[in-house]
């Protein structure tokens, strides 16, 4: 059975967004494109891209799928696969084709064969588009589902606030000069040697750059949905469950954009899922703060794949060398 | 058009091209997006479009038009990729040596690649052919232009009809005194195809807003 059809998926922010477009200075503002609006013309609007968030996905499902096939620790691979793996890879030489090479990483790496990426010197080609995320908001009631769409809805520019933040030079707080060495004394002890501070002009240039600072981050404010839609072509059911398993482990952590470290981005995700031949599910893949929760469909897609990925645990335990060679350039 | 982007430098967007990819991604899905004059041992595969073919100066073409339409807008975005450090420092394996990745040249590059787009509501084509058989191809094509894996191009929703004139020649024509160099047939890239044409000069054409600005 293949799969072909689209995800749609509502994003709730449980943070605020930061997903940066043009900076000036220390300030930084999001991200804004233009599209045709409901009246036919251009009007801007805020977008969280959807290439971002192919990538985020392509780390999370590399992520599962090392760490499912590492079973008994971290599997580390060569710089080219993980290059491959988590940044798409790169081609390199004259490029050629290599039919049978393409199908045999399709059937080896079920997630490569989804997202796609230059392996080698050719191209394999994805079966996914990613379209942007957009706010729900008056600018894009004609491109919302029905059940989405509202009068009500508000303007994105009246959703976005601006965030100021202090980066301290901790140097100048009293209550932290005690752990500061003062720059007469020597540097501790090591080996019987005694170290003496030597000033060079990098150093001395590094000091006198200022370190406080004041910056300001242009945001999308928590509360706000955000709608996108991914299209999905010809997938088979272990590659459907590679999708899913990437889903998966996002949900361990579902942030998006950018200052993740103090905690924007988060989100609650609903995803809905439209075969082209069948009937909606509504509950394809749900993300709270109360957990994960996958349709049947998702699940028996997921535990397809897990399968796949522990039969080939075993293989791969012999033959880590056969992977790696199937993957690097000629 | 979903959102009305489109990624592309020139708004011909040839709706015969559109038809080979589906009739490919039907066909020969593993050949999709593979470049025949590299691949060894594989024909060129020239897709059983339904459409009619023409001729003219030796060279055939299918009865299919360029995109018609009114952009709105041309505006200039980025597309960004950038080596993974965080996942790098627990799933690289350096072999034992100090692991430096260099980012500003070579197979690591960081990219920031800017990308045209074009704005436009709606996009109309000519065709001559099998209408059914046409509906059937489109339904595939959820997106169009260039960076489709990234969002650009989405298709909200596509409609087949007849048409009461035929405009299907408002598209390249080979002609040797022609003045213009573009492709006459998908794929549109492939050497062989691109040849001396007549582009036409009518307005309704989405292309006229690249050519004649």
């Amino acid at each position: 059975m293949n799969y072909t059809g689209r995800l749609e998926g509502l994003l709730t922010l449980l943070a605020p967004l930061s997903h940066i477009g043009e900076s000036h200075g220390p300030d930084s503002y999001l991200d804004t494109q233009y599209i045709i609006g409901p009246d036919g013309y251009p009007v801007e609007i805020f977008c969280y891209h959807g290439n971002a968030f192919r990538g985020m996905l392509r780390d999370c499902g590399s992520k599962y799928m090392l760490d499912r096939l590492g079973k008994d620790g971290r599997v580390q691979v060569p710089l080219d696969v993980f290059y491959l793996l988590f940044s798409g890879g790169s081609i390199g030489g004259d490029q050629s084709v290599d039919i049978d090479q393409a199908r045999r990483i399709r059937q080896a790496i079920p997630l490569l064969s989804v997202l796609g990426g230059g392996v080698g010197n050719q191209i394999l080609p994805g079966k996914v588009n990613f379209g942007d995320a957009f706010p729900l908001c008056a600018e894009v009631q004609h491109m919302l589902p029905e059940h989405l769409r509202s009068e009500k809805h508000i303007s994105w520019r009246q959703m976005t606030s601006e965030r100021s933040f202090s980066r301290k030079d901790d140097a100048k707080d009293d209550n932290l000069r005690t752990y500061l060495q003062p720059e007469d004394r020597p540097l501790l002890e090591a080996g019987g040697q005694m170290a003496l501070p030597l000033e060079t002009e990098k150093v001395a240039k590094k000091k006198d750059a200022p370190q406080q600072m004041r910056y300001t981050i242009e945001v999308l404010n928590a509360g706000a949905k955000l709608w996108m839609r991914i299209d999905v072509r010809d997938l088979t059911e272990v590659e459907f469950g590679a999708l899913v398993s990437a889903f998966d482990e996002w949900s361990k952590a579902p942030y998006i954009g950018g200052q993740n470290r103090i905690g924007f981005g988060r989100v609650a995700a609903e995803f809905s899922w439209h075969d082209v031949r069948g009937p909606e599910e509504r509950d394809f893949l749900q993300i709270s703060d109360k957990g994960r929760y996958l349709s049947e469909t998702a699940q028996n897609a997921k535990k397809l794949y897990d399968e796949f990925l522990n039969q080939y645990t075993e293989y791969l335990t012999e033959k880590r060398d056969g992977l790696v060679k199937l993957l690097e350039a000629n | 058009m979903l959102d009305g982007r489109i990624a592309t430098t020139d708004l011909c967007l040839p709706i015969d091209s559109m038809l080979a990819w589906a009739w490919m991604a039907k066909h020969h899905p593993d050949l999709l997006s593979h470049d025949p004059t590299r691949t060894k041992g594989v024909e060129i595969i020239d897709p059983i479009l339904p459409l009619v073919k023409r001729e003219t100066n030796g060279h055939w073409y299918w009865a299919a038009s360029f995109a018609l339409g009114e952009p709105k807008k041309e505006f200039r975005t980025h597309w960004h990729k950038r080596y993974d450090l965080q996942a790098a420092v627990e799933y690289a394996d350096f072999d034992g040596r100090r692991g430096k990745v260099d980012v500003g040249r070579g197979n690591y590059k960081n990219y920031r690649m800017p990308l045209t787009i074009f704005l436009v509501p709606e996009l109309t084509w000519y065709v001559v052919g099998d209408l059914e058989a046409i509906k059937d191809l489109v339904c595939c094509i959820t997106s169009i232009g260039k960076k489709r894996s990234q969002g650009y191009g989405k298709v909200r929703e596509w409609t087949v009809e007849a048409a009461d004139e035929d405009l299907s020649n408002l598209r390249a024509i080979p002609d040797p005194d022609g003045d213009a160099i573009y492709g006459i047939r998908p794929p549109y890239w492939l050497e062989s195809n691109v040849m001396r044409v007549v582009m036409p000069n009518d307005r309704r054409l989405a292309a006229r807003a690249v050519f004649s600005s």
